[in-house]
């Protein structure tokens, strides 16, 4: 029993991992932009065909597909940014957020019609055989998803506290009129903010291929419990969505286990807005205080 | 001023009311296009095109493929076929509202070919009532089977006999070991859970899952852990190669046996490294079959509809022409819908892709038998001996 509650436990780690970097890549974009980019998930999904072509009709090794897929998320991030948010600037918030609703129609759509919906195998990124330890199964992919969580937070956290752009993209967080007075150049930082969190989406998006197979719908669900991972961290906060996401992981896991799999959504939602009630602004969140 | 609102409030719900009842009684007001009376048949179906389940939209192709290939001799009952196919991208609420446009709009003479199993089931009591042939529906879901549908003729074997035909294979070839069904928990996957019960007696471990699941591990280490040496799923594509992936990537190789919903599309052998010897319950030849049936289809899919694979998919498509043609081929004008059910109705062992199938006016059954193909080598053969007759027309 001990060995099994581990096992499970472990792959909830890995996917939580997966929930915590979707989490961190919209946490990044809505701190910068405040928008809630709900075309996260097929912009990494998006990325993912790239990588894919590029290693299973190209040839092309892994780590290399892999960088083209980052790159390319990162211009697509930014193409969405400056063509499309840039000029709605000033209108309103929630015709942002619908322009957003509308690019995760037209991408999937446009992926759907260019590679249809089969299933399509994504060569692992690891191909090593799991390691038996003591009965328990390591995947090489489930211990990189749990290394690079680790080593993406830790950078993270350190651009943001130690870097010039990083300290831009917060200045711009907490008033974007004021930073821009200061000589902050905004559009080119927002830019890389999308840049950066969509990248990210790509990042878990080519990770989690090898589990999900290629399809446009791929992201669907990681994206949602990404969302859930968010709110329950805290939306806004980064580390919040680290330890909300590998929460997530463990508590979605455990529920498939021990529960019903088809309620795992639902109970997931359920204890969201339990913990929401007690902590309103999420567990790592900070309450948001306005002068009057 | 109160009443004022309370006025517009009631009239508001009025109106709401009326509207609601309104859609939701559109079956019961005569359906046009009961009778043909051009030199066209006009055929309607709905199947997604978009979204998870957008891969068994394929079967509009190989309807398609079989009307190009009866027009091309000359169509039937002296008539050419048209078909008019919507995306309902596996909404019932889109599949209802699109059925209706199909009846009311566009007078289409019968609604053949559609698929999924809660699609179909929101409309299929709608069509029946409206005296609107429903033909050949992708589904085996119990309830298109039930005594008193005039209007409505499933193909496919029912689902509880796909998972009857799991059942005794393992029964034969697997007694004794501890097997375990993962399902999809909706109309398509409870009954062959059922019928997979009902063969083997006892199953020892039930996983059920929605569409949305995208990791099982939590399921494939419960398998491994709990020493279940058969595994049989009954799920759509995208959710068994997930399966499958995930069983290898764990390093668990139970015996696999999957429905023909998971395991008949093109590139099924690149979705998944680890499929050779996996099993699947068919009603259908394997594609690449060098069955002369197969072979037709696939000859017409070249030709009728180029560009798009000769899967399993498409196939379901083909067989939806066969039986819909089989319906037309002997009326004379006036054809009528009545007409068209009461010779559908006279089908015995009647021979399509699907093998034979037979309807009557007691009993619409459809196709009565399933056998399982194995993985070998990159392709699929028929399993010999594996062959299960759930018919009750006896």
């Amino acid at each position: 029993m001990t060995q099994y509650l581990l096992q499970i436990a472990l792959a909830g780690l890995a996917q939580g991992s997966l929930f915590a970097l979707t989490a961190l890549g919209l946490v990044m974009i809505y701190n910068a932009s405040s928008v809630v980019n709900f075309a996260h998930g097929a912009m990494g999904m998006a990325a993912t065909y790239v990588a894919y072509v590029l290693i299973e009709e190209v040839g092309v090794p892994f780590p290399l597909a892999f960088a083209a897929a980052l790159a390319a998320a990162f211009v697509l991030g930014v193409v969405v940014q400056t063509l499309f948010l840039a000029r709605l600037r000033n209108a309103p918030l929630m015709s942002q957020v619908v322009v957003t609703l509308g690019l995760f129609m037209l991408i999937q759509g446009l992926v759907g019609l260019a590679f249809g919906y089969n299933p399509r195998r994504m060569t692992e990124s690891i191909s090593l055989a799991p390691v038996i330890l003591g009965g328990l199964v390591l995947r090489p992919q489930d211990i990189l998803e749990l290394a690079l969580l680790v080593v993406l937070g830790i950078a993270l956290a350190a651009f943001f506290a130690a870097t010039k752009i990083g300290l831009g993209m917060r200045a711009i967080t907490e008033n974007r009129y004021a930073a821009r007075l200061m000589g902050i150049p905004v559009g080119r930082l927002l830019a890389a903010a999308w840049g950066a969190g969509v990248l990210l989406s790509a990042v878990v998006a080519v990770l989690a291929a090898p589990t999900t197979s290629v399809t446009p719908n791929m992201m669907d669900t990681i994206v949602v419990y990404g969302f859930v991972a968010a709110i329950l961290g805290g939306f806004g906060s980064m580390w919040g969505a680290l330890v909300g996401g590998l929460l997530l992981g463990i508590v979605v896991n455990m529920i498939d286990a021990f529960v019903a799999p088809e309620l795992a959504m639902s109970i997931v939602f359920g204890l969201l807005i339990l913990v929401l009630y007690v902590k309103p602004d999420g567990l790592l969140g900070r309450a948001t205080v306005q002068k009057v | 001023m109160k009443t004022r609102i309370f006025r517009s409030a009631a009239r508001a719900s009025i109106g709401i009311a009326c509207l609601s009842l309104a859609c939701s009684s559109w079956g019961q007001s005569a359906a046009p296009g009961a009778t043909i009376d051009g030199d066209t048949i006009v055929l309607g179906q709905t199947a997604a095109q978009s979204g998870p389940q957008a891969p068994i939209g394929a079967s509009k192709w190989g309807l398609e493929a079989f009307i190009g290939y009866v027009n091309a001799k000359g169509g039937v009952a002296g008539k050419k076929l048209r078909l008019i196919s919507y995306d309902d991208s596996y909404q019932p609420a889109q599949t209802t509202a699109l059925d209706k446009k199909l009846v009311y709009e566009d007078r289409v003479f019968a609604i053949v070919g559609s698929i999924g199993s809660p699609t179909t089931a929101a409309v299929y009591k709608t069509l029946n009532d409206a005296k609107v042939p429903l033909v050949s529906m992708g589904s085996g879901s119990p309830i298109f089977y039930e005594p008193g549908l005039k209007y409505v003729f499933p193909s496919w074997p029912i689902y509880t006999t796909d998972g009857e035909t799991m059942g005794a294979f393992v029964k034969k070839h697997f007694a004794g070991q501890p097997v375990a069904v993962i399902y999809q928990d909706d109309g398509f996957g409870k009954p062959i859970l059922a019928g997979i019960k009902k063969s083997l007696g006892k199953v020892d471990v039930e996983i059920p899952y929605v569409p949305s699941q995208v990791d099982f591990s939590s399921a494939v280490i419960k398998l491994k852990a709990s020493g279940i040496k058969v595994v049989m799923l009954a799920t759509i594509a995208t959710s068994g190669a997930q399966i499958l992936n995930q069983m290898a990537s764990l390093a668990y190789a139970p015996t696999r046996i999957l429905t023909s919903s998971a395991c008949g599309y093109g590139g099924i052998f690149d979705a998944i490294k680890s499929l050779d010897g996996t099993y699947c319950t068919a009603f259908l030849p394997p594609p690449g079959s060098s069955d002369p049936k197969w072979k037709e289809f696939a000859d017409a899919m070249a030709k009728y509809a180029p560009g798009h694979p000769p899967d399993i998919y498409a196939a379901w498509g083909w067989l939806a022409g066969q039986v819909t043609y089989a319906g037309l081929e002997k009326l004379k004008a006036p054809i009528t819908r009545d007409a068209f059910v009461a010779q559908l109705e006279t089908l015995r062992d009647f021979d399509t892709i699907a093998g034979k199938i037979n309807y009557s006016a007691q009993r619409h059954e459809g196709s009565c038998c399933q056998l399982l193909w194995q993985a070998k080598g990159g392709k699929w053969d028929i399993v010999p001996d594996s062959g299960f007759n759930g018919s009750a027309m006896k």
